[in-house]
This record gives structure tokens, C-alpha cells and sequence, in this order.
């Protein structure tokens, strides 16, 4: 039998909260494949079905419709406890009661495993997430890093084929959140363990992920590695909520050419989305944007606000049009901007940072 | 001018400065404690006279405990209230679970509503229709019939704790106990019911003492041979208070603190942070 490539595949996957006029449909025929050994990301807004997700693959939800499929074994008739994956809970969900070495053990003695053993690998995890100090400690004795850390441990220590992580982070001052995007990433490596991890954050997202599925209103907008996602995003939705990025509107003149009413034509390097004299959009990063003296080749804008960030300055450019685009430079030099409020400028893209986006509202 | 910087800095609204709070709580602590303080005095006193102060005797204690009725009356006592409190708190823990479950079935706002009101009928109440209900069944009333009226009543207050301490409950803790491959009966004795256990032991000793202290409900549904230590009581002070009285109520009393430091102690919060490292 062929080893299957994917861990988890998620087919044609719905749910429905409520029922009547109260019916919410959290996720909309939702189809993903997760690889072996990925660190896969779903990100999104709050509401937009992420979770819901994660929570099917666990068996805490049953699915309006769809299925879940783990190496090709579909796992809707199972519930949780008999599900070969494991959850790190958003408050972690630790055991109160039981003291640290305890939690991680849980679930090997919930499996039965012999008792040498269940010592052996607690020991290892417990090394694995640098806690050996703290084996004997009660839960509520420990701080809220190390907490994150146990409820890593106590899902890994059953060796799950999958892990599912649900904003393990989002409970962290910021530094600890540094770390231990960081150790999660190392973890990962380490373990050679499927994660499917649901955050918001689009710089966690984008920091630790081999790939990110981008989610809004139940369903999956893009597929791709963070690469993709954010230097070609291909919905308005995932441009506008990775990072910052300037929107213009177009009218397609040539397979590669686009014209911004009254300014000039920009070229990209994608073959266009739509037909020649359709409007489509281009989405442009800040940093992408090329400031000069006006010139030829560069099209026409004024500096309307100059904001200086330290490692950057933003510069709010206005077109003919009355579009505002950002531009976003580097601070490499220590050397006094050249350009100040109320200069006209010229701006240019170099053709392979400029994506095309069909003009559906979002 | 008297500075007083805590005055000067109070808003009107604040009862901390309100004129004769001192005064006022002085009088509530002496009005509730005072008459008990005293009781447990002349428990110690010397003289048969309740009255009169002669000096410091532990007799009244060793005729208490050498009263054949007395003692058996306590027996009776501890009896109802161990049975009856073990009881009312098995069914309030298994109602409480079942209420605490987040699924919504017919008639389960009603049933929570209703679960409170026994504390707020007027015992009398329950009690007389008790008794109507049991003699019209022909049943004999004794320890038996009393052990069950007190079950009834001993529910709620039982209940109350129990359901306080589910709802205090992350209820993320279930899940997590599933996603470690515990089945329900596993999660349940290893995840639910630990962390319940202060929530039934407040529950328990609580109904306990309801039982011990009760006077209507016995005494409506006893019969011959479940005189508990209330009615023994009663019926001593209507022939005049002795310090054999004094004596009982301070043990009863005695019983109740430990019971209920006891539960204090065993309740105590368990996930209360004592500092890192």
C-alpha cells in the first residue's frame, strides 16, 4: 500500500451552528490537504471558521458534512479519545489537580502504555520543553510560559500523528511569544509531528509556517508558503490582511499592462486575471514602491505626509487621481530624507512585485 | 482642624466614613455573639442556677454525656444527618453534573429554577404536607420516615456548592481529558470528580449541619424512638433551662465549627497561586 503524502485531508467539509434563522454556517465546503511533517497554518479573523476547523479534525465538533480523513482513514465515526491526534488548547486546559509531570503523563496512561514506559517518555518531554525542574509542581505553581509549555509536552508525549495547536500563543506577553514561536518552529523539526496551527497573527503565521491556508467567512482563500501568500496574494481579502499593502484600480490594456486612470500604466509580471479593458486591481507592498526625482520611466505623484518610523520612513504619495498609495523606505543610511512634504515625486514598481487581483469586492 | 488624610480623600459615597459604621458593627457582632459567648460560659458554671455564676465545673458536661437519653438523642442526630447528608449529596452531585452539561433539554431552565426553591418555602410547609403524605401511605413514622424528609430538604444546599464549583470549571478541561484518549467514564474519574471533590465536601458538611440543626421537619415527620438532639432540647427548656442545656448546645455547636473547618480546610483553594519558583 502507498504511504498517503497528505496527514490529514479535509474533504468538502461544512458546519452548521443553530438551526433556522439562527443557523451559522462556520465553515463552507471547505477541502484542504495537509502534508506529512508540515507546519501548516490556518489564519484568519476571529469568526472565520479556523477554529472550527481545528475542532473537527479533533471529533469535538461532528460536521453538517464532509469528511476528515487521517493517512486515509476517515475518522468521522471516531470521537476524540480515539483519534490519533492531540490538541494544545488556546488557555492550555491543564489539569488542575495534577502536577506537571502528571498532565504530560495522562495521556500515555489513558493509552495504557507500560509504566517504564510512560516514565521514559515523560521524562523526555519534560526535558524536550526544559520543565525538569518543575516535574513536581502543581499547575497553578508555575508561570504562564511554562504552563504553554506542559500543555505542549502533555500532547506531544502520546506521539499524535498530527498536532493541532489552537493560538497556543495569544495568552503570551509579546517576548514570550517571540520564544516560543521559535521553540514551536524547533519542536516541530525535532518531533518530525504534522502541526496544524490556528493563529491570527499573520506574523506568527508567516514566521513559523511551510504553509498557511488564509481563512474568511468559512471558507479558505489561498493555499501557500508564506512566500506566496504574501508577495502573491490572490484575493483582495488575503492582500489586505497580510501585512500592509496599497490596492489600485486598474483597467487591463495589455496581457501585462494595467492603466491607473489619469496616472500612467503599470506593469506586472502576472498574466492578467481579466480581459483586455476590464477593471481589475493591483496590489502593490509599500516597500515595493521605488521613490525618485520625477523622471522618465517613473509615474507622477505628490508627497502628501512623510512619517518616520526609525527603521523606516512611510511616505503617503498622492496620484492624479486622488488615489493615496504608502511607500515604505528603509532607513539604510543615516542621511536626511530627500524628499519632504508637498515634492512631487516619482514612484515606480519593478514588474514582478505588482500582483493582479480580479475587482470582486471583498 | 483635624487632618485626617484617609477622611480628606474619601468620596461621600463610600461606607468606610459613614458616621457610626464603628458604633453600628460593634452592636450587630455583640447582638449575634454575645448570647452565645454567654451560653458557653455558664456551660462551665458551677452553680444549677443558670443565673448565678459560682465557679468553673465540668459537671454539667459529664451529666450530659451520662444521660441515657441524651446520648441516644445524639445518636439519632448523627444518624438522620450522615444518612441524610451522604444522600442528598450523591443526588445533588448527580443532578449537578447533569445540569452542568451544556446541551439543552426540555424544561431545563425550569428544572434549574425550581432546584432553589425548597430554601425559600417556608419549611413548615414541606413538612406538614410530608406528613399528610406519609400517613396517608400508612407509613410508620420513626428515624425513617425523618431520614427521608431531610434528604428532601438537605438537596439544595448540597446542590448549591456542587454547582457552583462545575461552573467555576474550565470546561475545556473535558476536551482536553478526551483529546488524551480518556473515554467518558476515564474523564470522569480522573478529571471531573477530582476537581469537584471541595464542591461536594462543601455540599456535604453543609447539609450535614442543616440536618443536625433541624427542628420542624423532625419534628412533624418523628415518631417514637427518633427524638433527635433539637427536640430533646425543646423539650428540656419547656420544664426549664439547665446547664445540661448549655452543655449540649456548646458541643453542638463545637461540632458544627470543627465540621465546618474542616470543610474550609479540605475546600481550601488547591489552585490558589503560592508564587513561582
Amino acid at each position: 500500500m502507498p504511504a498517503h503524502p497528505c496527514a490529514v485531508s479535509v474533504q468538502s467539509l461544512s458546519k452548521v451552528f443553530g438551526t433556522g434563522d439562527h443557523a451559522f454556517k462556520a465553515l463552507d465546503d471547505v477541502s484542504v490537504e495537509i502534508r506529512k511533517n508540515e507546519f501548516f497554518t490556518l489564519l484568519g479573523p476571529s469568526g472565520c471558521g479556523k477554529t472550527t476547523l481545528l475542532r473537527l479534525i479533533a471529533g469535538f465538533e461532528q460536521p453538517t458534512s464532509g469528511a476528515v480523513l487521517l493517512d486515509g482513514e476517515d475518522l468521522s465515526s471516531k470521537p476524540p479519545y480515539q483519534r490519533p491526534v492531540n490538541t494544545v488548547f488556546q488557555n492550555y486546559a491543564l489539569f488542575p489537580h495534577m502536577t506537571v509531570a502528571e498532565n504530560i503523563s495522562f495521556g500515555l496512561e489513558m493509552l495504557g502504555r507500560p509504566k517504564d514506559q510512560i516514565k521514559s517518555v515523560t521524562a523526555d518531554m519534560l526535558r524536550l520543553v526544559k520543565l525538569e525542574a518543575m516535574a513536581d509542581r502543581r499547575i497553578t505553581q508555575i508561570s504562564g510560559g511554562q504552563q504553554q509549555r506542559v500543555a505542549l509536552a502533555r500532547a506531544l508525549a502520546p506521539k499524535p500523528k498530527v498536532l493541532l495547536l489552537d493560538e497556543p500563543l495569544s495568552a503570551l506577553d509579546l517576548q514570550l511569544r517571540k520564544e516560543m514561536q521559535l521553540e514551536l518552529k524547533r519542536l516541530q523539526t525535532d518531533t518530525g509531528i504534522t502541526f496544524v496551527f490556528v493563529t491570527h497573527d499573520q506574523d506568527e503565521a508567516l514566521t513559523m509556517s511551510d504553509r498557511i491556508a488564509v481563512m474568511n467567512g468559512g471558507e479558505i482563500l489561498q493555499i501557500g508558503t508564506p512566500r506566496e501568500i504574501y508577495d502573491k496574494p490572490q484575493h483582495r481579502f488575503v492582500a489586505g490582511f497580510i501585512g500592509e499593502i496599497n490596492l489600485v484600480p486598474v483597467e487591463a490594456e495589455g496581457e501585462h499592462d494595467y492603466a491607473i486612470a489619469g496616472v500612467g500604466t503599470l506593469r506586472s509580471d502576472e498574466a492578467s486575471v481579466v480581459a483586455r479593458g476590464a477593471h481589475a486591481v493591483l496590489a502593490i507592498r509599500p516597500e515595493r514602491i521605488a521613490l525618485s526625482v520625477p523622471s522618465e520611466g517613473t509615474l507622477p505623484g505628490v508627497v502628501t505626509n512623510v512619517v518616520y518610523h526609525g527603521t523606516d520612513t512611510i511616505f503617503h504619495v498622492k496620484l492624479a487621481n486622488g488615489l493615496e498609495l504608502r511607500a515604505r523606505s528603509q532607513n539604510n543610511t543615516a542621511r536626511i530624507q530627500a524628499f519632504a512634504k508637498g515634492d512631487p515625486i516619482g514612484w515606480s514598481v519593478d514588474a514582478a512585485s505588482v500582483s493582479v487581483l480580479a475587482d470582486d469586492p471583498l | 482642624m483635624r487632618l485626617n488624610p484617609f477622611r480628606s480623600r474619601a468620596f461621600p459615597g463610600d461606607a468606610r466614613h459613614w458616621p457610626g459604621l464603628f458604633t453600628a458593627t460593634a452592636a450587630f457582632f455583640a447582638y449575634v455573639y454575645l448570647p452565645i459567648l454567654i451560653l458557653i460560659a455558664l456551660s462551665f458554671n458551677e452553680n444549677r442556677t443558670v443565673t448565678i455564676w459560682t465557679g468553673f465545673s465540668l459537671d454539667w458536661y459529664r451529666m450530659a454525656f451520662s444521660n441515657r437519653d441524651i446520648v441516644s438523642a445524639t445518636t439519632n442526630s448523627l444518624i438522620i444527618a450522615s444518612v441524610a447528608s451522604v444522600s442528598a449529596t450523591t443526588l445533588a452531585t448527580l443532578a449537578a453534573l447533569r445540569m452542568a452539561s451544556n446541551d439543552r433539554f426540555l424544561g431545563k431552565t425550569g428544572i434549574n429554577a425550581v432546584f432553589a426553591l425548597p430554601i425559600t418555602v417556608p419549611e413548615i410547609v414541606p413538612a406538614v404536607a410530608t406528613l399528610m403524605f406519609f400517613a396517608s401511605l400508612g407509613f410508620t413514622f420513626g428515624l425513617g420516615t425523618v431520614i427521608i424528609g431531610h434528604i428532601v430538604f438537605c438537596i439544595p444546599f448540597a446542590y448549591l456548592p456542587i454547582r457552583a464549583r462545575l461552573e467555576g470549571m474550565d470546561p475545556k478541561i473535558g476536551e482536553a481529558a478526551a483529546d488524551l484518549y480518556a473515554n467518558p467514564v476515564q474523564a470522569f474519574w480522573r478529571v471531573t470528580l477530582p476537581q469537584l471533590v471541595p464542591g461536594i465536601l462543601s455540599g456535604l458538611v453543609l447539609a450535614f449541619i442543616i440536618s443536625l440543626d433541624d427542628f420542624v421537619t423532625t419534628f412533624f415527620l418523628g415518631g417514637a424512638g427518633s427524638t433527635t438532639l433539637p427536640i430533646y432540647i425543646f423539650g428540656l427548656v419547656r420544664t426549664g433551662v439547665t446547664p445540661e442545656v448549655n452543655a449540649i448546645s456548646s458541643l453542638m455547636l463545637l461540632l458544627s465549627l470543627s465540621l465546618v473547618s474542616l470543610s474550609l480546610f479540605l475546600g481550601r483553594d488547591q489552585n490558589r497561586k503560592t508564587g513561582p519558583d
